[in-house]
């Protein structure tokens, strides 16, 4: 006996569906990931005791993405509707919101109207009593003609009557789903209906069904009937009955006339089973409301809670990247020791180790980050900030959710662009990804002291900083809005969003996200950041230059004077780096770049800039031969750069860190969650050419004023 | 009138929704629907955003869509 059982589990947004999910389950939460297709959907396996005897059912629960229909307006819409038709399963479990029935009807509707078995679930019935609003199951079932069973997740109520539903359901033959329309609609029903049982036609779906398919212009259907002999009879049937629907309803808009027919249905459904206890004084979430979205005070708490966000994920999150830092300088020194200081060691120290210490380095800013917004969106907080800061947002055709992302980008572009997740429509999240470089990460900052430092004045620097990174952010919501014109053509979505209840999150749900989160951090970007950082070590070490060496080791152990010696080795350092791909790299592009007033040094420096904003300060220092192991508080290296750079450079210089493509983590992760690899080279030549430009227009400007 | 004629407090009913015919569905589909009943919870700034409720619902809504949805005040 055939005891596996595929469930798909469908409902609109925030009605309970994971948590369902973890209630029926004791197991593990297992995520599997489905190719082409951005939304998760989750897999359980559980067994079932029927009260006959024990029988055990392997039961796998699909969790399909919340959608409020099956119009396809949202990814999440589609992707439900496509598995639902398309894939194979044995029945659907349709959750609902108890205290929201009506609304979660209208999808209940849609679902029934498919023809497969459901089950609907009246989920939160706790929290429906405490609202004072009871529910007639029985009356509902009899209504909708399948089982329609009260549960509570967090109470565990209805759970087992549940598991025995569906499989019950799973044993019967067909659906047993229905659905009354209106007197008109249901005359041009019964009237094809006739026809059918007249000319005793062999359907495999039964001919209510097939009646009302057609009757909805669904295109399979048609083609089903098509090249049957029938179909010369029953086409002009069909027409005659769409007229006379379209005369009684004075439309011609068929969806639209079923959308009102389901409305009807789920209205009068709800009228029928549900009776409210006593007028209810207003609810908690409209009271919160008042405060959290209030034209005043909204937006000055939101400001509060993301300063506390941020200082948490950068002042907290700085603690373990220090341990971590070190702990990976450690494994670096010792696999030197191991492997000896030669090609293999350093390809394992300074390649493979720092490679993977880079990525691993990010980690616990990701975590806090994300745990804190899975707090947010969770609570059903995140819609609020939406509402509140849409108004300034979709001036710059951006929206209003962009904010956490682009705000984040002050700190770290990783995190930064998988915050984007949390805008649903992709045209706004690809237009977020492409801006968000252009706010000045964590990185860049070492860059910046350095050359402020070197040319400006110590009582200047802190206004010069605060105006590269005001301009830097101003820049990217003038891009937004020449984008949004030039690029993303096109008319603006709409802006229709739920605001869920308030909610008090559950810690099972948040550390499902933030765990899986993580882990596809580590497992995408860590494996192309390895190999990438893998192909600069190269670059920057080969081809080996042993003429160069060996010179350089005899003069040095010939000379006896130690500030000379350490010049010496410095010299080789950077004759080596001059000599290797990277520097021929800087060579070659040196033309493109002498228009801004930079030198071959200052090109190579931008270019191993694309690695990590970190190491342009290392390789200056490397070129400006004081050697490698400098950070910006240097004072030689701020001595070296004022003496060798011109002014007009330096400003070029800096205006190009400003804007060209953040780190090689940052791209990679840009790359997977833009969707695809096309779209990091649309931003390497976005960032590269503005970045250009502007640099251009700096230079010379600045060469006007002095 | 619009909803955007409305203040803070007022209830309207829903009298007709004039725009594209999938924005209608996903309107309706998140229970904005002709001859429903709603009251305006909070304009944004500028009146750019709009929170409804509906029964226990709350929608929030562009300039845009506000537009685009005829009411009729509840006295």
């Amino acid at each position: 006996m055939n005891n596996n059982i595929t469930v798909a589990l469908a409902g609109q947004p925030n009605v309970g569906k994971s948590s369902l999910i973890n209630a029926i389950s004791n197991a593990k939460l297992k995520v599997g990931n489905f190719s082409g297709v951005t939304v998760d959907k989750t897999e359980i396996n559980f067994k079932i005791c029927d009260d006959v005897g024990c029988v055990d059912y392997d039961v796998t629960v699909i969790d399909l993405p919340g959608a409020y229909s099956l119009n396809e307006y949202t990814i999440e819409e589609k992707v439900t509707k496509s598995f639902l038709l398309n894939d194979d399963y044995d029945l659907i479990i349709n959750v609902v919101d108890s205290t929201n029935l009506q609304r979660n009807l209208l999808f209940t509707t849609q679902l029934l109207e498919m023809g497969k078995k459901v089950i609907v679930v009246l989920n939160m019935n706790d929290e429906a009593v405490k609202e004072g609003i009871i529910i007639d199951a029985q009356q509902l079932s009899n209504i909708l003609g399948v089982p329609c069973i009260k549960t509570s997740a967090s109470t565990k109520e209805g759970i087992e009557d549940l598991k025995k539903s569906i499989v019950e359901v799973y044993n019967k033959k067909e659906s047993t789903a229905k659905i009354v329309y209106s007197d008109p609609v249901e005359e041009e029903i019964n009237k094809l209906k006739r026809f059918f049982k007249d000319r005793g036609f062999k359907s495999k779906i039964p001919y209510r069904q097939l009646a009302v398919q057609l009757l909805q212009d669904d295109k399979d259907t048609y083609k089903l009937i098509h090249d049957e002999p029938i179909s010369v009879e029953l086409i002009p049937l069909i027409k005659e009955a769409k007229e006379h629907i379209y005369i009684h309803f004075d439309s011609k808009n068929l969806k639209e006339i079923f959308e009102d027919e389901h409305f009807a249905f789920a209205k009068g459904a709800k009228m029928e089973v549900i009776s409210t206890k006593n007028m209810r004084a207003k609810n908690m979430t409209q009271k919160i409301d008042n405060l959290l979205i209030n034209k005043f005070v909204g937006i000055p708490i939101f400001l509060f809670f993301m300063w506390a966000l941020f200082q948490l994920t950068f002042e907290l999150g700085a603690v373990p990247m220090d341990y971590i830092d070190s702990f990976f300088t450690y494994l670096g020194d010792e696999a030197k020791l191991i492997f000896g200081d030669g090609g293999f060691g350093s390809l394992v120290a300074d390649g493979m180790i720092a490679g993977v210490g880079a990525v691993i380095m990010f980690l616990p800013n990701i975590l806090i980050l994300f745990l804190g917004i899975a707090l947010l969106e969770t609570t059903g907080y995140m819609s609020r900030v939406a509402f509140l800061l849409d108004g300034f947002f979709h001036k710059f055709g951006l929206h209003g959710k962009s904010f956490i992302p682009l705000v984040t980008g002050f700190g770290c572009s990783v995190p930064a662009y998988m915050a984007a997740r949390t805008l649903k429509n992709h045209k706004d999240r690809l237009l977020t990804l492409f801006i968000i470089g252009f706010m000045s990460c964590g990185a860049r900052l070492p860059i910046y002291v350095l050359f402020v430092g070197a040319f400006f004045g110590e009582d200047e620097a802190g206004n010069i900083l605060f105006l590269i990174y005001i301009s830097g952010a101003l820049l990217g919501l003038i891009s937004a809005k020449i984008l949004n014109i030039f690029v993303f053509k096109g008319g603006d979505e709409p802006f229709v969003m739920e605001m869920p209840k308030y909610r008090l999150p559950s810690f099972k749900l948040i550390w499902h996200t933030v765990y899986s989160q993580a882990k596809s951090y580590l497992k995408k970007a860590g494996t192309f950041i390895l190999g990438a950082a893998i192909l600069i070590w190269f670059a920057s070490n080969y081809p080996k230059n042993i003429d160069i060496s060996n010179s350089y080791e005899v003069k040095i152990s010939q000379e006896s004077n130690e500030t000379i010696k350490k010049q010496l080795s410095y010299n080789l350092e950077l004759e080596l780096l001059e000599n290797s791909y990277l520097g021929k790299i800087g060579h070659f592009s040196e033309p493109i770049f002498t228009p801004l007033g930079m030198d071959w040094k200052m090109a190579v420096a931008l270019e191993t800039g694309l690695a990590a904003k970190e190491v342009v300060v290392s390789t200056l220092g490397v070129l400006y031969a004081i050697g490698g192991d400098v950070d910006e508080e240097n004072s030689g290296l701020v001595a070296q750069i004022k003496a060798n750079i011109p002014f007009a450079s330096a400003v070029a210089f800096i205006v190009f860190v400003m804007i060209y493509l953040p780190c090689l983590a940052a791209s990679m992760v840009f790359a997977k969650e833009a969707g695809g690899w096309k779209y990091l080279g649309y931003l390497f030549v976005f960032t590269s050419l503005t970045a250009w430009t502007l640099s251009f227009i700096a230079y010379h400007i600045t060469l006007l004023i002095i | 009138m619009n909803i955007k004629d409305l203040n803070i407090g007022d209830r309207a009913t829903i009298i007709s929704i004039d725009t594209d015919s999938s924005l209608k569905l996903r309107l309706q589909s998140l229970g904005i629907h002709r001859g429903v009943t709603i009251e305006v919870r909070e304009f944004a700034l500028g009146k750019q955003n709009v929170e409804i409720a509906i029964d226990d619902n709350l929608i929030g809504l562009r300039k845009y869509e506000m537009n685009s949805i005829k009411v009729e005040k509840e006295l």
